[in-house]
């Protein structure tokens, strides 16, 4: 019955305006000067492009440019953009509501809830003087994959996803015509958000190792250290994207399996509640919303504290985490939905995001003494791995510089950019185009992973800076490079964001930092 | 939708509504009885006094008549319909002897006018700030007895029945520093209340408010409390420990749909302790809700620090659900309380 509903929802958004009759829509287009005059059927009205089938094929006319007559012409004052979104939960229950709320308000829309459960509901936005709807925004929560199955029906025209699309299912929309929703038109990265530990906020632990939380996780260390008593593991619900999470980034590494998933599950909000009430309990949550629980910053093998921040993750210097993505279909959006999306790149949806827990995409800088621990290893590494003549260099180089937090990590093994670090491609192409850096000199700055020998790595380490600053310079095709210069180096292992014994370490390891001097 | 069934609540609730209605019933027998002996007194003297002046015209000659036969019984309304023609040439008089009749249609209130109990019609309406930024509210309108008042503070909107004396005060938090305050009286005017609350930037606050009868409620749980905990803060359990927050419930249910408003207040103090408080939505259906589309409205604070208003319409299952309750968690958003 609910599925049933918010398919012939999804089939109105699909058709963006529902023809009085079933007949073909007689329409003809003509310029505003009057000129030139094109007839044919209308194929769909967004509340901004007509596209319609003529004698010369499908033409898209933009509707401020040519004034429709014609039975199937669309009433423009009755118009009402419709579309939805569905999949994580994480990501529809504050989240993207909040960014849709302050973005109807900025506008001077009444908004109206329709909620039909919590996990199924509508928005209704309205002119703050008419009582008529000018949009009707779906959403249906329930997982990631869910969502992408529901973009792949044609069932929502967004997906919300705490993952990135897998190969196999980019394939399916491909094949369903969807387009290629892996490109930078069709996906984007809205938040970000990562795993962390919590406690309860009695419990004295506030570093853990992630091995041994893995272990906990795992079903084989059940004591807290020093007599403390048993621990119980609170777990996320078998189909959770936290779930699926936890297993692939702490526990895959090392060979281990989560235990048996709870027969009593809760949603994130009741996990975190019983974290907190429990002096006995542990469980892993979203950073954006720990609840009443203690946050637990994890150490690497090494003993070293992973930095938790916001910066850290902006710069993605936190090995967990978790970009939140929006997948869109290929097709046209309605207008409104689409001026949602460009709302959600604008400073005040990036206070919309912080304002709900979630880390925005915002640039920002961390000085040099904000990155004492990240010094020290590198002088650690003297002797031992490098030579101190590498080191000084290193230092000579970031002395008086600041670092921006956009970063750049690969996937695996390979060259390629992951996805948080694409959308900073962008992101300073479009800086340097608005010329955000004049007189200034950015500087790409190639690290490795300690694999190997130290020259060869600061070789790699370079052609990766090189690299990133060729796409950086592609794509800022408006930037004058007389005004910001774009300097390259290659320091190797130097300067590790976290030990080089596991896949995480070493994948954090391998990066281009980016300067500003 | 989640329907929970909370027999004992429910319990609750009737016992407290029925120790309430004992009292509304109770305060209304001392309103009557202030009312009852003036009319008694007064009627006979206002025939006394009324019937031999009107001597001028036809109606009062048959009232006369009529108060001749049977003395002592009240005028027949129709009898003075003509009092202010007489020949009265003190107006505060012939006011004061129209208003002492209840037969009789009193003049619209208007300049210094009077009252049914011959004061001068006074309207003032003044707030002052109180502790845990709350604002006392005092509004007179001598010449408004018995008539709908609705109050409004920003976005959050909340009516009451002026009683007899003209006269109520009120406590309603504060949503900013500066909080005006507005009471619009039925005939239109509007009457205006600024007032400077110090702390009320030390309070984080969200509302839920809604006309007539909607079952509806705003429930708090803070730091992971449970239903029935200490820290679950609602309408029956409105203060929580020395740490927690407080509901303020304002308005009053009235026939034609007054609105009512709870507000969810949490102190940010020194000492506060961070973590979050969760918030529900949640609807009791009853016999004036079940099957029905309830519309409300939702107040909460935005990423600029703006109190934004947010409908919030949802359908009530079927009657045969009567006594349970419909929970949505996730209309409000969570109160992240942070460290000071």
């Amino acid at each position: 019955m609910i599925r049933f509903f918010v398919g012939a929802a999804i089939f109105a958004a699909l058709v963006f305006v529902r023809a009085p009759a079933a007949q073909a829509q007689d329409v003809a287009l003509t310029s505003r000067d009057g000129t030139i005059s094109v007839s044919g059927t209308l194929l769909s009205f967004d509340g901004e492009f007509y596209e319609v089938d003529t004698a010369y094929g499908r033409l898209v006319l933009d509707g401020q440019g040519v004034r429709c007559a014609g039975t199937g012409c669309p009433d423009l004052n009755a118009f009402v953009a419709e579309f939805s979104f569905a999949g994580a939960p994480a990501m529809g229950t504050a989240l993207i509501p909040a960014l849709l709320e302050d973005f109807a308000h900025r506008r001077g829309l009444r908004v109206r809830r329709v909620a039909r459960s919590d996990t199924e509901f509508s928005y209704e936005l309205r002119a703050a003087d008419i009582d008529q709807v000018e949009a009707r925004v779906g959403f249906r929560l329930h997982s990631t994959g869910e969502g992408f199955a529901d973009l792949l029906a044609g069932e929502t025209s967004i997906a919300m996803a705490l993952r990135e699309i897998r190969a196999d299912e980019a394939q399916l929309m491909r094949d369903a015509g969807l387009g290629d929703v892996t490109s930078a038109a069709q996906a984007r990265i809205v938040a970000l958000d990562a795993l962390v530990p919590i406690v309860a906020p009695g419990n004295p632990l506030r570093r853990i190792r992630v091995s041994d939380l893995a272990h906990i996780l795992a079903g084989d260390i059940t004591e807290w250290p020093g007599g403390r008593g048993p621990i119980t593991v609170h777990q996320h619900a078998r189909d959770s994207g936290m779930r699926e999470a936890i297993a692939d980034l702490l526990l895959a590494p090392i060979g281990l399996k989560p235990m048996a998933a709870p027969k009593l599950p809760l949603d994130h909000t009741g996990l975190t509640d019983a974290v907190a009430r429990d002096p006995f309990g542990l469980s892993v949550a979203r950073f954006s919303d720990p609840g009443s629980a203690q946050l637990v910053l994890l150490e690497d093998s090494c003993g070293i504290a992973l930095p938790l921040s916001r910066q850290a993750l902006k710069a993605e210097d936190y090995p967990f985490t978790a970009p939140l993505f929006l997948y869109l279909p290929k097709k046209r959006l309605p207008l409104l939905a689409r001026e949602f999306l460009r709302y959600l790149d604008t400073t005040a949806a990036q206070r919309v995001i912080r304002d709900v827990g979630f880390v925005d995409q915002g640039r920002e800088q961390i000085t040099l003494n904000q990155q004492g621990e990240r010094l020290a290893a590198a002088i650690s590494k003297i002797g031992e791995d490098m030579p101190a003549p590498e080191v000084q260099r290193l230092i000579e180089t970031l002395r008086g510089a600041v670092r921006l937090t956009n970063t750049f990590r690969f996937r695996g093994g390979s060259s390629d950019l992951d996805a948080q670090s694409v959308g900073n491609v962008k992101a300073l192409a479009d800086a340097l185009e608005r010329g955000e850096f004049n007189g200034k000199t950015l500087v790409f700055i190639g690290f490795s992973d300690g694999e190997g020998g130290w020259e060869v790595n600061r070789r790699i380490a370079r052609e990766r800076a090189e690299a990133v600053r060729a796409a950086v310079r592609k794509l800022a095709k408006a930037a004058d490079f007389n005004d910001a210069s774009l300097a390259v180096e290659g320091f190797g292992e130097a300067m590790p964001v976290a030990c080089d014994d596991t896949d995480w370490g070493r994948h954090a390891n391998r990066r281009v930092e980016v300067w500003l001097r | 939708m989640v329907l929970r069934n909370r027999l004992l609540a429910a319990a609750g609730t009737l016992l407290i509504a029925f120790v309430a209605g004992q009292f509304v019933q109770s305060s209304d027998k001392i309103v009557e009885s202030a009312h009852k002996p003036v009319s008694e007194t007064v009627t006979p003297y206002a025939v006394k006094t009324v019937v031999p002046l009107s001597t001028a015209t036809a109606d009062v000659h048959l009232a006369a008549a009529h108060v001749d036969q049977v003395p002592g019984l009240p005028v027949a309304p129709t009898a003075v319909r003509n009092l202010p023609a007489l020949a009265v040439q003190n107006d505060a008089i012939r006011q004061r002897l129209t208003a002492l009749d209840d037969a009789q249609e009193k003049p619209e209130p208007e300049g210094r006018e009077l009252n049914a109990f011959g004061q001068p019609c006074e309207t003032s309406f003044r707030a002052k700030a109180m502790d845990d930024a709350m604002v006392k509210l005092s509004l007179r309108a001598t010449c408004h007895s018995n008539e709908v008042v609705e109050f409004s503070q920003d976005r959050l909107r909340f009516s009451y029945l002026l009683p007899e004396t003209g006269e109520m005060e009120l406590m309603v938090p504060a949503l900013s520093d500066l909080s005006v305050f507005v009471a619009e009286m039925r005939n239109g005017d509007v009457l205006t209340a600024p007032v400077q609350v110090p702390d009320a930037s030390l309070f984080e606050r969200v509302a839920l408010q809604w006309r007539g009868e909607t079952g509806l409620q705003l429930h708090a749980f803070e730091y992971g409390a449970a239903y029935g905990e200490l820290g679950h803060v609602w309408a029956q359990a409105p203060q929580s420990g020395d740490q927690g927050g407080f509901l303020t419930r304002i308005g009053t249910a009235l026939p034609l749909g007054g609105w009512q408003a709870e507000v969810y207040s949490f102190p940010q103090k020194t000492d506060t302790v961070p973590g979050a408080v969760r918030l529900n939505v949640e609807a009791e259906v009853t016999q004036s809700n079940c099957n029905r589309q309830i519309l409300g409205e939702t107040l909460q604070v935005d990423a600029a620090g703006q109190m934004q208003a947010v409908e919030l319409s949802m359908s009530v299952p079927a009657c045969d659900a009567v006594g349970e309750y419909l929970v949505l968690k996730n209309i409000l958003r969570d109160m992240k309380i942070a460290q000071n």
